[in-house]
């Protein structure tokens, strides 16, 4: 409420933050810690070289530092920022208090992010001469280098944890308890067998595609196939175990989280569709272990196109059943303190938000009013003409009734937060919502001065 | 501005510490910063140049490392962004926020931005005109970077000037233009400062020619620096900075500045090199007072507005505090409530219109115009019921819940069968009705009800654009009582009027009609 909303068009605040964090979801797992350790994985068995040319080895190898050095270096560090950057400005509450809580681990991060950034730089530029006379040294930088992306994963983890279950939040603000919340173990493990599960797929991609004789793409697909397929069990039992300790007020939104209201009438795809991640897996699985070209050809790109939509599903779920609220207990979505809730709906919510009706001189009018309660309630979500537009959900329902439900949002829908404001303000909200749905308001007709001219779309 | 507060939890250090961890941790970032921008804007300056056939391009020798530069530039600045955010958490967030849309383009500024100048320093042949796009696209995005951090700063320390940049969208607040160009190319010039200075010293010897070129630019941009400092002073109030802590690094940022200047100067004249050692010492001079001053400044800047912010958290504070107890439960109870079971499903979605039985008299329902529906004496199929759920009843309150998946929708609706009392049949009228009374209750029916419900109750098309529409009659009836009750009295804020002065065996006769009409 102390901070101005910005509402992004069409996309939405959560879609943003959501598309950017997981892109670095995949690069970070995938690529700077999956595909990095199956660099060490290929140099620690290179003295088992199956009959493979040492050189060619090599060369693969180096392939697959290039893609990891690259990738990482500019679109994984800056996705990670991005998430940061998405964030502060579109969940400024919510960022502000976890940076707070969790600041020793942040700090920590930083830490663990510079050493990173340097081992891998070190570990690049000495690649040629260490793979010379030094081999047992560019082995142990390699396995350093791993300790610490999973470092940076521990760090991590811990914080995402807390946003679902938080230990002993909000009634004792422990840290510890906090940091070791009932979800971390489960997803820590979850985390780090998925990189090497993401990992092992892509050095197979890049084998396979890359010039090189046919032993080495087999001796590939055999080596870190048996990556994939140790794996993807500690995948399945660790997310097992995950949904086991998230309580079930928030798993049981888990499939509508997938589907979303367009696909929940057919909830069986959330099975049939998980089933053919699997088993699209295990094709490309089979492909590897065999050994033969073609064969993992055609299987390795919908194999990575699967995982990369498995660890998509899983951030998504994660992301959305923690709903209504941002930290459990203590903030909801749209960054309202719990605590807040019932304050507000005695004390006007317009009358507490600087914001609000100073910044101009003419009067506001109630569409203004509206608008301001829309972005300040609902816009963490909803957008006027975007995803999860606002017109579609209040479509066809009259203003009255709009007023009732607005009062029940949080009891029927149960991942929204309850309306903030006195029963005046929510009388205005549903009016707003009713013209804007119905067509009667456009946002350009709104005074611009006196609301956030971003609360407009365009 | 008014009535603003900090957040609610409190600091894990003191504001004074982390302002003394955001110093080094801040120096740290930028001078990576510098050296990165500084490297792209050297490689661009001098591949205007042509390039003598065989020679490498000199642009290939600043761009050489540029990944390394630009890697620790990037991860060294998540600790000042992290200290600033908790110790300056209201006014940063907002300026932000204020520039949010420019600030998230960094991003993708730096991604494409890096990815542009990788390209261009891998392949670094001038004589190539993609190659140099590439390089000046890249280049064009990176300084935007600069650009818009120089911004979310300097509206970070003039809160005084926020209303107005939110009334104006407004790049800078209010009177700070001169100040934020000034600081922008003080920016700028210290790259350029920094960059020529550290690739001097990695020229090869081979080429002299390369190494005066770079003194030349280092004069040049110090030169730059002296004038835009100046105008940056120029834009302070003097009461921010008649201040010992702030005019004695000044004094000495600028005496060391002049001795390095005479230094470029001598190397330019006597034809000797610079010497590492004073190079980097006298640049340490400036640079590193004039991020105190820096710092200082912006710490001044923010200091009314913090002592505002904590009064402002802890009024906020102890106004919600009375409600903590109350929350805390209402989160606890929420917490053990699945929505896997029918019961809760309905006391939670249907309950507060429809009312515990369903006979709509929920505790909403007075402010409701068109009252909920007794859902107890609906009489339809569970397919129609479904499609009920599902779209809704446009016109009136009742809303979709797409938000159920058929599995939760299926059990509702077994629910609203038993224990609510939906049924796929209507009973039979309990009264006998009169031949008469049929055949004038046929004749209305096809004279007045079948002008908005059709002769075969499916509506008309004209009725059908009513709002709400009346009930497709085929597929769904109600009660015999509910029916005789909605041919009395009318259903209140609907098209649908009331029918009281038919006799009553008329409007019996009539439920028995509207019955036929029901082929599930």
């Amino acid at each position: 409420m102390q901070f101005p909303v910005y509402q992004v068009p069409y996309l939405g605040n959560g879609m943003v933050i959501g598309v950017n964090a997981i892109i670095h979801v995949l690069l970070s797992h995938g690529i700077a810690v999956g595909t990095f350790a199956m660099i060490v994985l290929a140099d620690w068995t290179d003295t088992l070289s199956f009959g493979v040319p040492a050189s060619e080895w090599e060369q693969l190898k180096k392939r697959l530092l290039r893609l990891t050095v690259a990738t990482t270096g500019v679109i994984g560090a800056l996705t990670g920022v991005g998430i940061w950057f998405t964030t502060s400005a579109l969940a400024p509450r919510a960022i502000a208090s976890l940076l707070r809580v969790f600041f020793w681990p942040w700090f920590l991060e930083w830490i663990v992010f510079t050493l990173e950034v340097v081992a891998i730089l070190t570990y690049y530029f000495l690649w040629d001469r260490l793979g010379t006379t030094r081999r047992k040294l560019r082995l142990f930088l390699g396995a350093v280098y791993v300790v610490i992306g999973l470092m940076a994963a521990f760090l991590v983890t811990g914080i995402l944890g807390f946003m679902l279950t938080p230990g002993s939040w909000p009634g004792q603000r422990g840290f510890w308890p906090a940091f070791f919340n009932p979800t971390f173990l489960p997803q820590l493990v979850y985390r780090v067998a998925l990189c090497f599960f993401l990992g092992s797929i892509i050095a197979v991609c890049v084998a396979v595609f890359s010039s090189g004789s046919p032993a080495v793409k087999a001796r590939s697909g055999r080596l870190f196939g048996i990556v994939t397929v140790g794996s993807l069990p500690v995948i399945l039992a660790a997310l097992w175990w995950y949904f086991a300790v998230v309580p079930k007020v928030y798993s049981s939104n888990a499939v509508f989280s997938v589907l979303t209201s367009r696909l929940t009438q057919s909830s069986w795809l959330f099975a049939a569709g998980n089933a053919a991640i699997v088993l699209i897996v295990l094709a490309f699985i089979a492909a590897a272990i065999w050994g033969r070209v073609r064969p993992m050809r055609y299987t390795v790109i919908p194999a990575l196109v699967a995982a990369a939509l498995f660890a998509a599903e899983f951030e998504r779920i994660r992301e959305f059943i923690r709903g209504p609220y941002i930290m459990p207990g203590y903030m909801y979505a749209n960054g309202v303190l719990v605590q807040e809730q019932p304050w507000l709906a005695q004390n006007s919510m317009l009358g507490h938000s600087p914001w609000y009706g100073k910044v101009a001189d003419t009067p506001v009018s109630d569409a203004d009013a509206g608008a301001f309660l829309f972005s300040q309630n609902c816009s963490a979500c909803h957008t006027i003409g975007g995803v999860n537009d606002i017109r579609r959900r209040a479509a066809g329902r009259t203003e009255d009734g709009l007023f009732v439900i607005l009062a029940h949002t949080h009891e029927m829908i149960p991942w929204m937060p309850p309306f903030s404001g006195t029963r005046d303000e929510r009388r205005l909200l549903a009016r707003f919502i009713y013209q804007v749905s119905n067509g009667e308001l456009s946002m350009d007709s709104l005074a611009r001065h006196t609301i956030s001219p971003k609360d407009r779309m365009r | 501005m008014q009535g603003l507060w900090d957040i609610l939890i409190e600091r894990p250090l003191a504001p004074g510490v982390l302002r003394a961890m955001l110093f080094p941790a801040f120096a740290a970032h930028i001078i990576l910063a510098l050296l990165t921008v500084g490297s792209a804007i050297l490689a661009i300056g001098v591949s205007l140049r042509k390039t003598e056939p065989g020679r490498t391009p000199p642009s290939k020798h600043f761009m050489e490392h540029f990944f390394v530069y630009k890697s620790l530039a990037v991860v060294l600045g998540v600790a000042p962004l992290l200290l600033m955010q908790v110790a300056n958490t209201v006014p940063f967030l907002t300026a932000i926020n204020l520039h949010a849309a420019s600030w998230m383009m960094i991003v993708v500024l730096l991604i494409a931005g890096f990815v542009l100048l990788d390209y261009y320093g891998i392949n670094g042949n001038p004589d190539s005109r993609w190659t140099t796009a590439a390089g000046l696209a890249g280049f064009v995005c990176l300084l935007c970077v600069p650009a818009i951090f120089v911004a979310v700063v300097v509206t970070t320390e003039n809160p005084g000037g926020w209303a107005a940049m939110l009334a104006r969208s407004a790049w800078v607040p209010a009177g700070r233009g001169l100040h934020y160009s000034a600081r922008f190319v003080h920016v700028l010039g210290a790259a350029v400062v920094l960059g020529a200075a550290f690739h001097y010293f990695r020229q090869p010897l081979s080429e002299p020619g390369a190494r005066r070129r770079l003194l030349r630019w280092i004069a040049a941009a110090l030169a730059v620096q002296l004038a835009a400092g100046l105008a940056l002073f120029l834009s302070l109030s003097p009461v921010s900075w008649l201040r010992a802590g702030i005019v004695v690094p000044l004094v000495i940022a600028v005496v060391c500045a002049f001795a390095f200047l005479a230094l470029v100067f001598k190397a330019q004249i006597t034809g000797s090199g610079l010497a590492r050692r004073s190079t980097a010492g006298l640049l340490a001079m400036v640079i590193l007072p004039m991020l105190w001053v820096r710092q200082d400044l912006q710490d001044a800047a923010l200091a009314p507005l913090s002592q505002q912010l904590a009064t402002g958290a802890e009024q906020h504070e102890a106004a919600i505090q009375p409600f903590r107890t109350a929350a805390l439960g209402t989160y606890e109870a929420k917490r053990v409530v699945a929505y896997d079971n029918p019961s809760t499903i309905y006391s939670r979605s249907c309950q507060f219109c429809h009312g515990t039985v369903g006979n709509g008299r929920g505790d909403e329902a007075p402010n409701l115009k068109i009252q909920p529906e007794d859902i107890s004496a609906i009489r339809t199929t569970p397919e129609q019921l479904h499609r009920i759920l599902l779209g809704g009843v446009r016109g009136t309150a009742m809303p979709v819940f797409g938000v159920y998946t058929r599995g939760q929708l299926q059990q509702l609706i077994g629910f609203l069968h038993k224990p609510i009392g939906v049924a796929p049949l209507p009973e039979q009228i309990p009264v006998k009705v009169s031949d008469d009374a049929v055949s004038s209750a046929s004749q209305t029916f096809a004279m007045t009800c079948a002008t908005c419900h059709g002769t075969d109750g499916r509506g008309t098309y004209i009725s059908r654009q009513f709002l709400p529409a009346p009930p497709d009659l085929s597929r769904m009836t109600l009660s015999p009582r509910r029916a005789f009750n909605v041919i009395t009295q009318g259903y209140p804020g609907t098209a649908m009027p009331s029918f009281a002065m038919l006799p009553e065996q008329v409007r019996w006769a009539l439920v028995r009609q509207v019955h036929v009409l029901y082929r599930p």
